[in-house]
């Protein structure tokens, strides 16, 4: 049973791999990318299933012991994140079914694909600190050929502050690395989880804390290190942008919430503050630019930092209640940041622009995929049934348990700002009449419903995810418990002795 | 000591270098950051001058040995490295094809 921790690697590599042959075949390179997004999906959750009953997996690579040698470790934080991530994989290949015989390079695309949700899966389910930096590099990689693919002259500016910024915080990530492995003499989760005497008390351990911070923070697009995610997004095809939206960054919430409650403990130290403080800068400034962008994916890259906001909210209150919300809100917004993209990339083939002052009238023609939007940007907004509401409920209830009101104002406050881009884009890209400079834009076609499909299935996840809200909301505060209190994941990594 | 200040020189001759125009010294910038990142593992983690790992003539692993971890981190980041910027080496030399120059500023939104 630990061997099934490897079979979330081996898939989509096994896949990209198959891919890279199919160099020219488009069509049969995206249904090949399909069917390897459902054999994930269908690993995710045998592992889910596994380890719901409170078991954790742990596999000791090579048959190195713990904390010598790096382990992979699922546990029910890893499975549920890699079970969102597998999701928003599935729907996403399915959008590219749809969208592939208009990209310039199908096939290789695919594979590029594939090997960034090897990275994803892999940093979701590591047990070390290195390989972390391992699997990062991994996807970050695949994702900076992706996103070069463009070809006009603001795609490639895109691209490079892209790659140079998380290059940056890739080398602050190795610093960082470097100075903790000095101090403590290991790199495994559990095992620098229990060298509580050393953290936190040397100058170069709390540096490292901050080094890790700064990483984490350029990764999950926390204001002031967010100026990366607007600039490239939008100028990938819309596939790429909804894979990227709804993963990447919350990667880097993953690692922040796994370093912040494992490693570092946050509770009462000065980078709480520190945490929460850009937490709620995030939020504000992130919805403020959100508003004043006429590009549909601009607005959805904005938010994106807003949304990142909430979570890192989540992990600076630090409570159970408050790290549970913040789980639960990641896994709703994976699920809805990914249909919006979605959904900006129909808009942009059936309105020929992604220029909001260009769209129009969606609401008139394509009535199904307007009550999709609607779902999404309610969840996204707030608005119950969907999930988006128990989420944005379950954090601020958090924030009255400790008595936060400032960052309670801040959250319901930017929950209407959220509102507002909602509406702005629902009344620009479907309410109001379109005036079509060429009549050949209207989008349709054979392979049309595979794409609503992708659509409607991440809108199906988040009805359930809202309808069947305690059950998950059980599962996160399971999660956010053994992050809190780490001797169950301790004991199941290392085993019954402790070594040095 | 010498070795600690050519970090500190590196990091910060990466960090101006990161923040020019031009993309072929901003490349440069992160090689020697990267460069920088890796001598400091090496560094802060079990740094003995002029002592090998395992010395010639011995079967065991002495007491006062380097640790031969840190070295495993760095071989894994200078490949990482290495991988990244030919990656970067291919953007530029593809944007000089598609637009000419490699000037950062250049190539942004039209707003």
């Amino acid at each position: 049973m630990p061997n099934l921790l490897v079979l979330p690697l081996l898939v989509p590599l096994l896949g990209a791999i198959i891919l890279f042959f199919m160099h020219g075949h488009s069509l049969v390179a995206a249904v090949i990318s399909c069917c390897v997004s459902v054999l994930q999906v269908i690993v995710a959750s045998i592992l889910l299933w596994h380890v719901w009953s409170g078991v954790t997996i742990v596999l000791d690579l090579a048959g190195w012991s713990a904390p010598f040698g790096i382990s992979l470790v699922g546990d029910l934080f890893s499975c549920l994140m890699l079970f969102a991530a597998s999701i928003v994989g599935v729907a996403v290949t399915l959008f590219a079914l749809f969208d592939a015989p208009r990209s310039e390079a199908g096939a290789l695309s695919c594979a590029l694909f594939q090997l960034m949700m090897m990275g994803v899966s892999g940093a979701f389910l590591t047990g070390d600190l290195f390989n972390l930096y391992v699997w990062f590099e991994v996807m970050l990689i695949s994702s900076f050929v992706l996103l070069s693919m463009g070809t006009s002259k603001a795609s490639f500016g895109g691209a490079f502050k892209y790659v140079l910024l998380n290059l940056f915080s890739s080398l602050l990530f190795l610093t960082g690395l470097g100075l903790l492995y000095g101090q403590v003499g290991s790199l495994n989760f559990a095992h620098l989880s229990l060298r509580t005497d050393v953290l936190w008390h040397t100058l170069p351990s709390s540096g490292s804390a901050v080094l890790l911070f700064c990483a984490f923070a350029i990764k999950s697009a926390l204001f002031p290190m967010h100026f990366w995610l607007p600039a490239s997004y939008h100028h990938a095809s819309s596939w790429l942008a909804a894979a990227f939206g709804g993963l990447l960054s919350k990667v880097g919430v993953y690692a922040l919430i796994r370093t912040f409650t494992l490693v570092y403990p946050l509770g009462g130290s000065w980078l709480q503050q520190v945490i929460l403080y850009v937490s709620l800068a995030s939020m504000i400034i992130g919805v403020l630019q959100a508003a004043a962008q006429m590009n549909f994916q601009r607005v959805l890259s904005f938010h994106i930092v807003s949304q990142i906001g909430y979570m890192t909210l989540g992990l600076a209150l630090y409570s159970t209640g408050a790290i549970a919300a913040a789980v639960f809100y990641i896994l709703h917004n994976m699920i809805a940041k990914t249909n919006m993209y979605l959904l900006g990339g129909v808009a942009k083939v059936v309105c020929g622009s992604s220029d909001l002052g260009k769209q129009g009238g969606l609401f008139a023609s394509h009535l199904f995929i307007s009550l999709l939007f609607l779902v999404s940007a309610f969840s996204l907004a707030g608005l119950p049934p969907l999930s988006g509401f128990f989420a944005k409920l379950l954090l601020l209830s958090s924030a009255i348990e400790v008595r936060a009101w400032g960052a309670l104002v801040v959250a319901l406050l930017v929950g209407v700002g959220t509102l507002f881009s909602m509406s702005k884009i629902w009344a620009e890209a479907f309410w109001k009449p379109l005036v079509l400079v060429d009549e050949e834009f209207r989008g349709g076609g054979a392979t049309f419903k595979f794409g609503i499909a992708g659509i409607a299935l991440l809108a199906f996840v988040s009805i359930a995810m809202g309808l069947g809200s305690s059950l998950l909301y059980e599962a996160c505060q399971r999660v956010s418990f053994e992050l809190l209190n780490p001797d169950s994941y301790q004991k199941a990594v290392l085993g019954q002795g402790v070594v040095r | 000591m010498a070795i600690s200040g050519l970090i500190g020189v590196l990091y910060a001759a990466g960090i101006f270098l990161l923040l020019r125009r031009s993309l072929i010294k901003a490349t440069m910038g992160i090689l020697l950051l990267g460069h920088a990142a890796n001598l400091l593992i090496l560094v802060a983690a079990g740094y003995m001058p002029g002592v090998p790992v395992i010395r010639p003539g011995d079967s065991v692993l002495q007491e006062i040995s380097p640790d031969p971890l840190p070295q495993a981190l760095i071989l894994t980041a200078i490949v990482i490295g290495l991988g990244v910027g030919a990656f970067l080496i291919a953007l530029i030399y593809r944007t000089a094809l598609c637009f000419g120059g490699d000037d950062l500023d250049s190539l942004r939104d039209e707003e």
